[in-house]
């Protein structure tokens, strides 16, 4: 049976992993493959690097990163922000990641999300969606587009996706629970994988989210960050509420 | 030593990177004179990779030593893909390569079992094997049995990322590598 995936979420800046709350008060809190690590020891399915550095020069140091990461992990490794052009998505995935993902820059150019799944397969092209209320935002959240979240990933999809990181700003960074509106509607309309995001505080809010949607994989990130639980302590509790699940077996 | 095929597919390094991972020996390669043994990788689609494959894919049809194939790498082991179009493969295993027939979601994307060892590995296609005497082992999703492990002889082929399925992955690299 196919398992439900828990997929821990770095926040990378200039190369570091960084902690905060709305991009503010950022401190560093360590080295993104070494943190990675131990997430893929802990059980965790696949790990999202998302890259919120600033400034164009520092760009770079993702590059070197992701090749670091890939000879590492045994575990599939997505990337994800500044993903703006074909070439950008050919240099991440020739360092060795394994998914891309892209947000405004879909949403500015459709084509993008067609061009790249021709050219390397719809199976690494992550479309990230932000929402609140069902429309849709772009620029970290910060401009809304007037689209729909639905008619947005239902568009995704024909265009060639391979799956929907589906983020609620209405949830985000409250821990109150992911939003289980917006995640059931998208999953309810379309047919390829959806990755719930935002919102969670607990290890029951994952639990909420795999029964009460169809949902595929679950964003975390301050619950390990924080060393609330971990990604084991997450799956024990997924194997007590019958939500299938890959387990570490020695 | 054992050449991994680069043929202009995305991630092949992420194979290569799994064999230093656990010790094997091994390097891409365009070509496959002086090679012990080969590593079909990829991912993409089955016409592009036959295309790319170009006069290579002769060669390989005549290659007597271990080939195994991952992912798509695997598929093109096939008569025939339907993949965009309808494409030749390599024909060294029986059988041909279509869309899952399921209405759950495709791509089959994350960790699902193999039928007989119950280990759990890495899986992203929307295409599969047929399933027929050359399937080793399976895995099912959306009630479709889903050839997982393929082959005969020197041929072997996995459906699965082993080189993204952690430790378990690892060891079944290991151990073809070992049979080599």
């Amino acid at each position: 049976m196919l398992k439900k995936r828990i997929i821990p979420c770095l926040d990378i800046m200039d190369g570091k992993v960084v902690k905060g709350v709305n991009f503010e008060n950022l401190t560093i809190v360590g080295d993104p493959v070494e943190i990675a690590k131990r997430y893929e020891q802990q059980c965790a399915d696949e790990v999202v690097f998302l890259d919120i550095t600033a400034t164009h020069e520092n760009r770079a140091t993702i590059y070197d990163l992701v090749e670091r990461a890939a000879r590492e992990l045994s575990i599939a490794l997505t990337i994800g922000g500044g993903v703006r052009t074909l070439e950008d998505f050919r240099k991440i995935l020739a360092c060795g990641a394994d998914k891309v993902s892209i947000n405004s820059s879909a949403v500015a150019t459709p084509e993008l999300i067609q061009e790249a799944s021709r050219e390397f397969g719809s199976q690494c092209v992550v479309v990230a969606i932000d929402s609140k209320d069902f429309e849709v935002y772009v620029h970290g959240g910060r401009k809304p587009t007037g689209l729909n979240v639905v008619d947005w990933a239902k568009k995704c999809e024909i265009l060639g996706a391979g799956e929907i990181l589906l983020t609620s700003m209405n949830c985000d960074g409250t821990q109150n629970g992911y939003d289980i509106a917006q995640t059931k509607a998208v999953c309810d309309s379309v047919n390829i994988p959806v990755i719930a995001s935002g919102g969670c505080g607990k290890i029951a809010d994952i639990i909420e989210v795999f029964e009460k949607t169809d949902c595929d994989a679950t964003l975390v990130a301050s619950l390990f960050h924080y060393g609330k639980a971990t990604v084991n302590d997450v799956k024990l509790q997924m194997e007590r509420n019958n939500i299938p699940c890959r387990i570490l077996k020695e | 030593m054992i050449g991994i095929i680069d043929y202009n597919l995305g991630n092949i390094k992420s194979v290569l990177n799994a064999c230093e991972r656990v010790g094997i020996e091994a390097k891409l390669n365009k070509n496959i004179d002086d090679v012990d043994a080969i590593i079909l990788p990829g991912v993409g689609s089955f016409s592009t990779a036959m295309r790319n494959l170009g006069e290579l894919a002769d060669k390989i049809k005549n290659f007597d030593k271990p080939i195994l194939g991952i992912c798509l790498g695997m598929q093109i082991l096939f008569e025939k893909g339907y993949e965009d179009e309808e494409y030749f493969g390599l024909g060294l295993l029986k059988g041909e390569v279509k869309k899952i027939p399921t209405n759950k979601k495709l791509p089959h994307m994350g960790w699902n079992t193999l039928s007989k060892t119950q280990k759990d590995v890495y899986f992203v296609h929307s295409y599969m094997a047929d399933f027929n005497e050359e399937t080793i082992e399976y895995t099912e999703y959306g009630g479709v049995k889903i050839p997982a492990i393929v082959g005969h002889g020197n041929i072997l082929g996995y459906q699965f990322h082993p080189e993204k399925s952690g430790k378990v992955g690892e060891e079944i690299l290991k151990r073809w590598a070992k049979c080599i």
